[in-house]
C-alpha cells in the first residue's frame, strides 16, 4: 500500500541512487571493474552491476508496494490508514538503502575508510527490523479492506484475526532479525534474513488461508 | 498511551477485552458476564474506545463491539492480567483467620 507521495518520492530514491551508479561507473575506464581501495578483505574490485542492486531494490519495494494496493479494495479512509502504516517502512527503507549506496559509492572513491563496513551493515539490519516491529505492532488497528482475490477475501472478524497473527509475526521476525544481526557473523545474515522474511510471509499467507476456511461468528 | 494504561488498569475492562479476543461480541453478550450495571458497562466501553482498544459496529439498534488492540497493547494486556493489576489485594492469612473466629 503505498501513496501518491511516497511513491513519488520513492521513484526519486530510485533515480539518485541509479544516477549515482551511472556517474561512478562513467569514471572508471572499465565498467565491469570497480575498485574499492580498502575493505574487510583490503583493497578488491567488484562488478559494476553490483551498483545497481540498491535502485533494484527500493524498485522491488515499490512494486510490491504498489501492487497490494491494486489487489484490495476499500473505503477512502481505510485505503489511507493502510497507506500510512506502509509509509514509514518504505520511506525508512528507501532513506536507508539511499544512504548505503552512497557510503558504497563513496568507499570506491576511497573515502570513508575508517568506517566499519560491518558495523554499519549491523546497524542497518537492526533499523529496518525495528521499523518493521513499528509497522507490525498497529497491523491489528488497520480497518478491513476486501481483497480481489477469493482465497483471501476475509471478512471482518477473520480479518481481524489474520493481522493480530501477522502483527505478532512481524515483532518476531523484527526480533529474529536483530538477534541474528547482533550474534551472527555478517557474511551470513543476509541469507538468514532472506530465509526468515520468506519464512514469515509463507505463515501469514498460511494463516490467512486458514483462517478463511473456519467458520466466522456472526457479528 | 496514558488512555491505554488507564483502560488496561482495571480488571473489568480487561476482562472485557478477553472476552473480544475471541469473537466480537455485542453489549447484551457482554453484560451476561458481568453482575453490573449497564450503565457502568457501558462506561467502560467508553473507556476502551477512547483508548482505541475496541471499534464498535452499529447495526439496528445492535452495538457491536470487535478487539482493536496493537501487539503491544495486547502484550500490556496480558502482563497486566497476570500480575493482576487493579485487582483488590488478597486479604492476609492471620487477619482471615481471625475474622473467620
Amino acid at each position: 500500500m503505498i501513496d501518491r507521495k511516497t511513491l513519488w518520492i520513492l521513484w526519486l530514491f530510485i533515480a539518485a541512487t541509479a544516477a549515482a551508479a551511472i556517474w561512478r561507473l562513467s569514471l572508471l575506464p572499465d565498467w565491469t571493474q570497480v575498485p574499492f581501495p580498502a575493505g574487510r578483505d583490503g583493497p578488491h574490485t567488484e562488478h559494476g552491476l553490483w551498483l545497481f542492486v540498491t535502485p533494484l531494490c527500493i524498485l522491488l519495494m515499490l512494486a510490491l508496494a504498489w501492487g497490494t494496493q491494486r489487489l484490495v479494495s476499500g473505503p477512502d479512509a481505510a485505503m489511507q490508514a493502510h497507506q500510512r502504516n506502509s509509509k514509514l517502512v518504505l520511506l525508512g527503507t528507501g532513506v536507508i538503502a539511499t544512504l548505503m549506496q552512497g557510503f558504497v559509492i563513496g568507499r570506491s572513491l576511497g573515502y570513508g575508510n575508517g568506517v566499519d563496513g560491518d558495523v554499519l551493515s549491523r546497524g542497518v539490519i537492526v533499523l529496518v527490523a525495528i521499523l518493521i516491529m513499528i509497522q507490525g505492532n498497529s497491523m491489528p488497528k488497520l480497518p478491513w479492506i476486501s481483497s480481489r482475490f477469493p482465497a483471501f477475501d476475509l471478512d471482518p472478524w477473520q480479518q481481524v484475526r489474520s493481522r493480530r497473527f501477522a502483527g505478532r509475526m512481524s515483532i518476531a521476525f523484527g526480533l529474529a532479525m536483530i538477534a541474528a544481526a547482533l550474534l551472527l557473523p555478517v557474511s551470513i545474515v543476509p541469507f538468514l534474513v532472506m530465509a526468515l522474511a520468506l519464512s514469515y510471509l509463507g505463515v501469514i499467507v498460511w494463516h490467512a488461508l486458514k483462517v478463511k476456511r473456519e467458520p466466522s461468528p456472526a457479528p | 498511551m496514558n488512555l491505554v494504561f488507564k483502560a488496561l488498569s482495571d480488571p473489568t475492562r480487561r476482562q472485557i477485552l478477553q472476552l473480544l479476543r475471541k469473537k466480537p461480541m455485542n453489549a447484551g453478550e457482554l453484560a451476561e458476564h458481568f453482575a453490573i450495571a449497564k450503565s457502568t458497562l457501558s462506561a467502560h466501553f467508553a473507556i476502551l474506545r477512547e483508548a482505541d482498544l475496541i471499534e464498535a459496529h452499529k447495526s439496528g439498534t445492535v452495538i457491536t463491539y470487535m478487539l482493536k488492540a496493537s501487539v503491544l497493547e495486547d502484550a500490556l494486556l496480558s502482563f497486566a492480567d497476570t500480575v493482576g493489576i487493579g485487582l483488590p489485594k488478597p486479604t492476609p492469612l492471620r487477619k482471615a483467620k481471625g475474622h473467620a473466629k
